[in-house]
Order: C-alpha cells, then structure tokens, then sequence
C-alpha cells in the first residue's frame, strides 16, 4: 500500500491493475469537481461507493474473534459526509465514525451471481 | 506410437515445426494417433496461454492484495498469508471465508474446533480482468455493509450438513476401526 496523505480524501477504484488510487483535497473546488466527473462515470459504469473506516477491524475483533470491516454504502465519495443519505438497509451506519479529514472511499465495480 | 512420440509431434505442432494438414496426411499414424496429438497441442497452447495471463495478472493480484490486507484485521491477515483465505464477518452476522487465489465465498459454521462449509457463492464482476483478490475486496465491502444485499445477488450452492454430524464422524471412525482391525487380522 502506497502512503497516502491524511489530510486529502482518497478514492480507490477496483480494476484490471489491482486499483487505482485518486486522492483530492475536499477544500479545493476544482480538485473536487475533477472527482465528481469521474464519479459519474464510474456510476454509469455501474460502479457503487464504500466509506471504509480506516481504522483496521482490529478494534471490534472482540465482538467476534474473525472481526468485521467498518464500511458503508455510499452514493457519492465527495458528498460532505453531513449531507449523505443513510442507506435504507443494512450497513453501518449507527456506528459510523464522525466526519473527519482523509475520508477513504473504494468504488467497487457491479457484482452478479454466477453459475456455480 | 509410444506416448513421448506423439509428445514430440504435439510439441512440433505447438512450435509451428509442423501443419495440422501435414499431420493429417502421414499415413504412418492412426486416426486416434493424430487425434491425441491436436489434443495434447490444444492442452499444451491453453497452459502456455493460462501461464502468460498468471503472469500478466501477478503485479495486478499483489497491489489488490496489498489494498486487501489493508482492510483486515491482524489476525485476517496471518490467516490469509498461512492459508490464502480470511475469515469475516456479515452486517447481519453470517461468517464466512473468503479465498483470495479462486475469489470463492463460502458461508461456515464453527462445530468444535473446526469450521464447516455450509453455503457455497458464486457471485463476481464483469470479465474484464481483474484480478481475484480484487473480487475478494468486493465481496468483503459488500458482506460487511450489506449483507441482505450480497445473499440477494448471490448463487448459493447448499453444501450438505453431514460433515459437521457428529455421529456421522463417529459411524466413520468406527467403521475405519473395523477395517483396520480385519487387515490387522488378515
């Protein structure tokens, strides 16, 4: 894992090199507008959006010996965490941490069943 | 013909040293001959062809690993390094393991000291080249936020209960005991 920046929001796509990071600084309107238009696309493509809590899982590994991610739905990495929807089921979210600087997001291409 | 020989005349076919159309026309080989040749070419090129994507494939799977472990706990991690395979858990609480080299999910159950499969997943993107360990992250975001979701979208491929049935495993040991006991006998 590369070193990221603490104080810029990252973004992590899924694809054929393993991933491709984007990092933008939530201040700077330009940086976040370069990221929005690539969110679209990424949402035309079918992609969908997952907040991880950086903080390894080692933390809640007491609720269960194997741990579990702290991670959420979200629909837009750049959304101000304050405005973004809770998702209708599931997730996290009573457990999300407060909105903090160096938001860490991953976009997750479509997933279907298979043939088994 | 003896089984190298016809290893040979695949291998010259896969180099390009000989034409199927030559192949054909010997007349010293029988048709089940020339047919075990295309088809050890045929096995030969798709190794040669599966090897170069493992290849091209293998900087891509470090670095989705690398985003992975980054996800786990520690003992997620251990568990992946020792065994290619991590333990996690749902939101709603399933556990399940997840394989990093098949992109493989199977729900389990803890009986005793060891872990059972009981549903099988097939669920993955699209084809286009990604590598396995990425399918794993997929599946580990949308287990842990969504796991209504991920059993939604899923194949699932019941695995059978008798594995884990105590009495089964003992009717086995038994009957191995017996079988033991008589060969010592005999």
């Amino acid at each position: 894992m590369e070193q990221l920046d603490a104080s810029r929001d990252t973004l992590e796509i899924l694809n054929p090199s393993g991933h491709l990071t984007l990092t933008w600084s939530p201040s700077e309107p330009a940086e976040v507008a370069e990221i929005r238009a690539e969110v679209t696309r990424l949402k035309a493509a079918g992609y969908s959006f997952f907040l991880v809590d950086d903080t390894p899982a080692d933390e809640v590994t007491a609720a269960g010996s194997t741990g579990q991610l702290k991670v959420r739905r979200i629909e837009d990495p750049t959304a101000n965490p304050a405005t973004e929807p809770v998702p209708a089921s599931g997730g996290q979210e009573d457990e999300a941490p407060p909105p903090k600087a160096g938001r860490r997001s991953i976009a997750m291409r479509p997933l279907a069943g298979g043939v088994l | 013909m003896t089984p190298q020989e016809l290893a040979d005349l695949a291998m010259q076919l896969v180099n390009g040293q000989m034409t199927v159309e030559t192949l054909l026309a010997r007349t010293d080989l029988t048709d089940a001959d020339k047919r075990d040749v295309r088809a050890l070419a045929i096995y030969e090129i798709r190794f040669r062809v599966e090897g170069h994507l493992r290849r091209q494939r293998r900087p891509a799977q470090r670095r989705a690993l690398g985003l992975l472990r980054s996800l786990l706990t520690s003992e997620q991690r251990a568990m992946l390094s020792h065994a290619r395979y991590f333990h996690a858990r749902g939101s709603a609480g399933g556990l399940y393991r997840l394989c990093v080299e098949t992109a493989n999910v199977q729900r389990i159950e803890r009986h005793g000291s060891r872990y059972y499969g009981v549903q099988s997943f097939c669920i993955h993107g699209p084809e286009d080249g990604c590598p396995p360990a990425d399918e794993t992250i997929s599946q580990l975001l949308l287990l842990s936020a969504d796991e209504p979701a991920f059993l939604a979208t899923a194949n699932a491929h019941d695995l059978g209960a008798m594995l884990w049935n105590g009495e089964w495993r003992r009717e086995l040991a038994e009957a191995r005991r017996q079988r033991e006991d008589q060969e010592g006998a005999a």
